[in-house]
């Protein structure tokens, strides 16, 4: 037999494609292990090595005033932090950053030492700083980006805007307030990266989302802000005082124009200050009225009908007993017109009125000013004061009451209640954030004026501005309070502090007050001044009057509001077009400026003949007084002057010849 | 056969294209998040200076101004 040739050609094929088989089987199997059984476990690793999620500092809202000036604003700003693993040269490392930070050394060198993967070095600090750091380029210490809360303005307004905690944490006034509102989520962006760690847009490009953060504007009006903060530091610091608070509001509609608390603090750097600075007293701090509640009871007593302001009472020479006390006023008066109590605020008087009253009714009109109430204000930590019920009244509560003693009162009730007198009855809601708008800049709520009753007639506030614009004439006790060229109606307050060591009333300690509104019939400023503990002179017409006076004077122009006798020139080059408008009249020429206040511009009469003159002054309530014949040649008030009905013009004419 | 492979690589060309691009705009969104910021912060610079407590300082000290007394305002409208 013959040997068959053993073909290895052919075995090395089927060898070959068995090989190939196997390989292919084995390529089978890796490939079914990757693509099948670890599919999720490695879609996975490659979704963290391709895609990043970069964490996105969370923004928080600006705080804007009335304006649109920045009060609070957020600022992305470096972290530094360790990780002590990574450390080299911990001696190093721990010197060059405590020179550069100035902290201390020998604390940051046992936290560089500790074994843990993250310490904070120093958080938010300054770009200079930063730029140092890094370009000393240390092992093992790196930065993050979180938000600092910058308040451009300092110690403006923060009592009211509060401040941020480390963590961007609203911990006072509207930042704890609006705190949900202003800060914004924790956002991620996610972006796709390559081998080399490049991000790439992949997919949907990932634009901002909106609607995360708000900014918040508030009614405060920074001019005015600044003027009353101004003026109250200087009374407190003047009279050695404890403490003082103004408040600003818009009569018409509750808007809060200034608020501002003594002691005060600098937001950035608040940890330096007492916590007792932090705090909004004009919201939270309660105390007697003292004689500024006479207001209220004037309003009362008119409503009702029980007194006119011509009604006389007998005052007692300065002592009254009722029940187990006496009732003193600070002079003796006999006889004085209900006017006339209020003028020279006489206690005694006031408690006489309120016993016309009687307790249910006077304690009705008080409840209906809001006192006894929070305000609604939506600032943290309002108080509401103490109004007892009349069934708890003891028997000379109701005379007590009725000049401001045993009743406790908020600043902001206070301002509340006299914007209901100034504005015709109206006790309107005080607001003190206008909008809240997202980052965008679109409003996304925005707080109208809210009245919350109507409290008196517009005849019965009518007439207790009267009486109040009585107080602040000349040997009335708020004669300090007017600047020169307005007219102010307004209330003095002295109220003894209570003890609360011997109970009782102490006799060195005062709370002096004045609270008013300006212009007097076209009021655009309710303002309220309070100085706490002054020393060596505690009446409010002495304390607190001039301070008013002050924060008016500078503020009322703010809001256009000019002093009679300020001259109003036309501006040519600005009225030249618009004259060929029809229906507009140059303003020289006498027409009223404003909305009816009754303010007239004394218009140039020189060279007119007395006829002529004379019925372009009619009919505007003037008295004309007139010397000589032919036109005129000289004539006061200059003319551009704001004159108003009932004051004097004076007219010489001469003849041409 | 000329025809797929042209086609083919029009589509390769295109994709990478595409990804230039993405590179190209995630550049960018970087770059405005970057300016963003610096707006902002030269924003609060302005906010800074612009403080009243600041300028009345300024104005008082350095270059003597006064606030003028009401006699010597005169309104312009």
């Amino acid at each position: 037999m013959k040997k068959e040739p053993i073909n290895w050609f052919k075995i090395r094929i089927i060898f070959l494609s068995c090989l190939l088989f196997f390989c292919f089987v084995l390529i089978l199997g890796r490939m079914f292990q990757l693509q099948v059984l670890k599919k999720e476990q490695l879609y996975k690793l490659a979704a963290q090595q391709q895609h990043v999620q970069i964490p996105l500092v969370t923004k928080r809202g600006t705080v804007y005033d009335s304006k649109g000036n920045e009060l609070a604003v957020s600022i992305e700003v470096d972290s530094v932090y360790a990780d002590p693993r990574k450390v080299v040269d911990v001696n190093r490392t721990a010197n060059e950053l405590a020179s550069i930070l100035q902290i201390d050394r020998k604390e940051l060198k046992q936290r560089l030492n500790s074994h843990r993967a993250f310490e904070w070095v120093q958080r938010k600090i300054s770009s200079k700083e930063a730029g140092q750091i890094k370009t000393l380029q240390l092992p093992g210490i790196s930065f993050l980006k979180e938000n600092r809360r910058f308040y451009p303005d300092s110690q403006l307004a923060a009592n009211l805007i509060g401040f941020v905690g480390l963590d961007s944490k609203g911990l006072e006034g509207i930042e704890f307030q609006y705190d949900a509102l202003l800060n914004g989520e924790n956002r991620v962006w996610a972006t796709a990266r390559d081998a080399l760690g490049r991000e790439i847009a992949m997919g949907k490009v990932p634009f901002d989302k909106e609607d995360h953060y708000r900014n918040i504007v508030l009614t405060i009006d920074k001019p005015i802000q600044h003027i009353t903060e101004t003026e109250l530091d200087r009374g407190v610091e003047k009279w050695g005082a404890k403490g003082g608070m103004a408040i600003a509001m818009d009569p018409m509609t509750g808007k809060i124009l200034a608020m501002v608390s003594y002691p005060t603090f600098n937001p950035n750097q608040f940890i330096q200050y007492r916590s007792k600075s932090w705090r909004n007293g004009t919201v939270s701090d309660v105390f007697e009225p003292g004689s500024l509640f006479k207001v209220f009871l004037a309003a009362a007593a008119l409503e009702e009908r029980v007194v006119r302001p011509s009604d006389s009472f007998f005052c007692e020479n300065g002592s009254y007993t009722v029940y187990d006390r006496t009732i003193h006023d600070t002079s003796k008066y006999g006889w004085l017109t209900f006017q006339q109590i209020i003028k020279f605020s006489s206690n005694i008087g006031a408690s006489k009125v309120g016993e016309k009253m009687g307790r249910e009714r006077l304690y009705r009109y008080i409840s209906a000013f809001g006192f006894g109430e929070k305000t609604g204000i939506n600032l943290p930590g309002e108080g509401k004061g103490i109004l007892r019920h009349p069934r708890y009244w003891p028997p000379i509560a109701l005379d007590t009451i009725s000049f401001g003693q045993g009743i406790s009162v908020t600043g902001i009730q206070l301002v509340t209640a006299l914007s209901a007198i100034a504005n015709g009855g109206f006790l309107m809601k005080p607001h003190v954030v206008e909008k809240i708008m997202n980052e965008k800049g679109g409003v996304v709520q925005s707080f109208q004026p809210e009245t919350i009753r109507k409290v008196v007639s517009g005849e019965t506030a009518k007439k207790v501005t009267m009486l109040l614009k009585a107080t602040t004439e000349k040997g009335g006790t708020g004669e300090g309070a007017v600047p020169a060229g307005y007219e102010v109606a307004g209330k003095t307050g002295t109220a003894q502090k209570v003890d609360s060591l011997w109970g009782g009333y102490s006799e060195n300690r005062y709370i002096s007050g004045f609270m008013g509104f300006a212009p007097a019939d076209e009021p655009k400023i309710a303002l309220l001044v309070i100085i706490d503990e002054p020393q060596g002179g505690h009446y409010g017409g002495v304390v607190a009057a001039p301070i008013f006076k002050a924060i008016m004077e500078k503020a009322l122009p703010c809001l256009h509001v000019v002093p009679k006798g300020t001259m109003i020139v036309k501006n040519e080059l600005d009225s030249a077009p618009r004259e060929e408008a029809p229906g507009t009249q140059p303003l020289i020429d006498g027409i009223k400026v404003g909305k009816g206040a009754g303010t007239i511009v004394m218009p140039d009469l020189s060279g007119l003949s007395m006829r002529n003159a004379l019925s372009r002054m009619e009919g505007r309530g003037l008295i004309i007084k007139v010397s000589g014949n032919g036109k005129v040649v000289e004539q006061a008030p200059r003319p551009g002057t704001v004159i108003e009905r009932g004051d004097i013009c004076y007219l010489k004419f001469r003849s041409p010849s | 056969m000329l025809f797929f492979i042209a086609g083919s690589l029009f589509y390769v060309w295109s994709r990478i294209q595409v990804i230039q691009l993405g590179y190209e705009i995630s550049n960018a969104l970087k770059e405005k998040r970057v300016l963003t910021e610096a707006n902002k912060k030269l924003r609060l610079e302005i906010a800074t200076l612009k403080s009243y407590s600041r300028i009345e300082k300024l104005a008082a000290e350095e270059l003597r101004m006064a606030k003028p007394r009401p006699e010597q305002v005169i309104v312009i409208r």
